[in-house]
């Protein structure tokens, strides 16, 4: 049993309705070895996902709500005196697990966030000169209200690139939402009741088999190609940096592994752009006064890229 | 290379030749309006020309005037490329504008008399002005006669336009100020259709071809502008106009080509798609991928005929086939197949010689269905 089952598992099982393209992208960045921002507004189960994912895999988890009076020793953890031996104790935080589900992150302050955000990048935490490795694999789910305005504080695009992808999840169609409804007191038992399929092991392995995805000469090409036209639109500031690119190669490496295949093709490519590239893209303010998104630039930049032929 | 670079490559070459060609005909002009004065162009005979026709021409326009036709004068008078009429005619106009510019003497009104063809207005002229006590009725009845000879073709414009000024000028002499506007507003007509004629003939008058002109320099492409745009050399139009309407245009061309090559680009791969793929064809063949990977752009191809669905350059394989599957009916299994089979060879790198040999069974099953 691998990622892949887990995949399968969850998708099969008909709970998560319409919710299989954020459930593949999320195990894909697991084993990519990235972290995951999922964005929604309230009600559209961005936590019943996550939550439905780290209980299929035996992994340790663990869920922060984060508020704005929430400390980054609340996260990291905290050193204490212990009257019995004389000395000063660790005590770990919420962060030393496998899965981290940081709910409405933006909800935190500036400082918590740096705290976790520098755990993401480093895999690591240092306290008082001491320093702790995190467990592998690690991940961050962390989830964000994109229209909330009041009392939060908006990652700053160097910290939201911390993410390997963004996963926007919206509402559901009615026909999915006629099914969810008359389907919800089951789909609230199951994701209690879900057994872990994975072991830790396991994940451990497929990242390793990833990184042996064989990916053509042109496929880097086109990942390159994609990636520097993000930098030549009218509409965007800011374009994907070199960073971006590796990303979307990682990501398109781990989707192909989660597909069964050993080898990258555009169809990959093409299927991660949007969720790696469109938290790190800042448009110019005219096009964003005029509702363009990141998401449709990727999307017409995706229409006008020739594929890798032949 | 870049959008831009592109543009650059494609606009040197006009740029370049444009610009040689301006710099070489502009030099040429100079040269042959303006010999020795460079100060002075066509547009300055222009300008003279216009002054005159509205009979207000002032005697700093006239000063230079004067200068313009003395240097003509001078320059045909050595190499003799016009005929003694026209050199007549420079004579006269040189006096004409000495005269009016108010700087001349006792002599230059003996020498403009001196320049009258006809025998009885050189007379009387000289009489009236050699004489005392010259009254406005006497100008009048000089003036009548002059016109009535005018009408008559007695006399030549030249002498009628000298003998204008001439009474003009003693009119003002004797205090008849209004008189000697009047007779000045007519001598400027007769004078600008005396320069009108020489117009006609002006590049006669210093013949390029008789001259050592210089090199062209331009920006030193010589002589192959010359072959391509041979008539410019003969564009009379004023040379400031010239350069700026052929720089517009090329900044212009520019403009639209840097933004509409992107466009017309993928526009135009995007109409000819068979080529597009015949291309891919040979890339195929030249990339060593095999058999499996050139018959599946031959399947394509007939897909896109049988569907009429063409592969879009952004398409992928996969969606392709998604696009197609529908409309294929039975055939889509077998090219199906042929795009996994194309996916592996070209993508996972797998090199087996059986896969040549099934993507040759579907190609020959789904051209007998198609």
């Amino acid at each position: 049993m691998g990622v892949r089952q887990a995949y399968s598992m969850l998708v099969e099982s008909g709970y998560l309705i319409e919710k299989e393209r954020e459930v593949k992208l999320i195990l894909a960045a697991l084993i990519a070895r990235g972290h995951v921002l999922i964005e929604g507004v309230p009600g559209v189960a961005k936590t019943t996902i996550a939550k439905s994912i780290a209980r299929s895999l035996s992994l340790e988890f663990k869920r922060v709500q984060m508020t704005p009076d929430l400390l980054p020793m609340d996260i990291i953890g905290y050193k204490i005196f212990d009257q019995k031996t004389g000395e000063f104790k660790f005590v770990k935080g919420p962060i030393f697990t496998n899965i981290l589900l940081a709910d409405e992150i933006n909800r935190a302050s500036p400082r918590t966030q740096s705290a976790l955000l520098e755990a993401m990048q480093e895999r690591q935490v240092t306290v008082e000169g001491e320093t702790f490795r995190l467990d592998e694999p690690f991940m961050v789910l962390a989830t964000q209200n994109p229209v909330e305005m009041e009392g939060v504080f908006p990652l700053p695009e160097a910290q939201l690139d911390r993410f390997l992808i963004k996963v926007e999840t919206g509402y559901p169609t009615t026909k999915g939402f006629t099914a969810m409804l008359k389907r919800i007191d089951e789909i609230e038992a199951w994701v209690e009741s879900i057994k872990p399929v994975v072991s830790r092991e396991d994940v451990l392995n497929e990242i390793k088999n990833v990184r042996d995805v064989r990916v053509d000469e042109v496929i880097y090409q086109y990942i390159a190609t994609l990636v520097e036209e993000t930098r030549r639109h009218s509409a965007v500031r800011l374009g994907a940096s070199p960073r971006s690119g590796i990303a979307v190669l990682r990501m398109a490496k781990a989707v192909a592994y989660l597909e069964g295949r050993n080898y990258v093709i555009p169809d990959d490519v093409k299927q991660v752009l949007v969720p790696t590239l469109s938290h790190r893209l800042i448009l110019n303010p005219e096009f964003e006064i005029e509702g363009v998104s990141a998401s449709r630039i990727i999307e017409e930049i995706m229409s006008k890229v020739p594929v890798p032929k032949p | 290379m870049t959008r831009l670079g592109t543009v650059i490559l494609i606009l040197l070459p006009v740029v370049v030749g444009v610009l040689g060609n301006i710099g070489f005909t502009q030099q040429l002009e100079s040269y042959r309006h303006t010999p020795g004065f460079s100060g002075y162009s066509l547009s300055d005979w222009q300008e003279i020309l216009n002054a005159l026709t509205k009979g207000n021409l002032t005697p700093s326009e006239a000063l230079m005037a004067a200068s313009l036709i003395g240097s003509l004068a001078n320059q045909s008078s050595q190499s003799q490329p016009i005929g003694s009429a026209s050199n007549a005619s420079l004579n006269a106009l040189y006096e004409y504008f000495t005269l009016t510019s108010g700087n001349f003497s006792e002599t230059d009104i003996m020498n403009a008399i001196s320049l009258l063809n006809n025998s009885n207005i050189r007379d009387l002229l000289y009489s009236m002005f050699t004489g005392k006590n010259v009254s406005s009725s006497d100008i009048m009845q000089a003036l009548n006669l002059l016109n009535d000879m005018w009408r008559g073709g007695e006399i030549s414009t030249t002498d009628y336009m000298l003998a204008l000024k001439l009474l003009s000028i003693l009119a003002q002499s004797q205090g008849y100020t209004d008189l000697s506007g009047r007779l000045d507003y007519e001598s400027m007509k007769a004078a600008a259709s005396l320069m009108n004629n020489l117009t006609s003939i002006l590049p006669n008058l210093i013949p390029y071809t008789s001259q050592n002109y210089p090199a062209p320099t331009g920006v030193g492409l010589g002589a192959p502008p010359q072959l391509l745009l041979p008539s410019l050399k003969y564009l009379s139009v004023p040379q400031g106009l010239q350069t700026t309407v052929v720089t517009t245009l090329v900044v212009a061309a520019a403009i639209m080509l840097f933004l509409l090559a992107p466009r017309i680009a993928v526009k135009a791969r995007s109409l000819n798609p068979l080529a597009y793929r015949k291309l891919e064809r040979l890339l195929a063949e030249a990339g060593g991928w095999g058999e499996a990977v050139r018959l599946y752009w031959r399947a394509v191809s007939r897909v896109e005929t049988s569907t009429g669905r063409r592969m879009l350059p952004s398409e992928t394989h996969r969606e392709y086939y998604n696009a197609v599957e529908a409309s294929m009916g039975s055939s889509s299994a077998l090219f199906k197949r042929l795009t996994e089979i194309y996916e592996a060879r070209r993508f996972a790198g797998d090199s087996r010689r059986e896969l040549d040999d099934e993507a040759r069974r579907l190609y020959g099953e789904l051209s007998g269905k198609l």
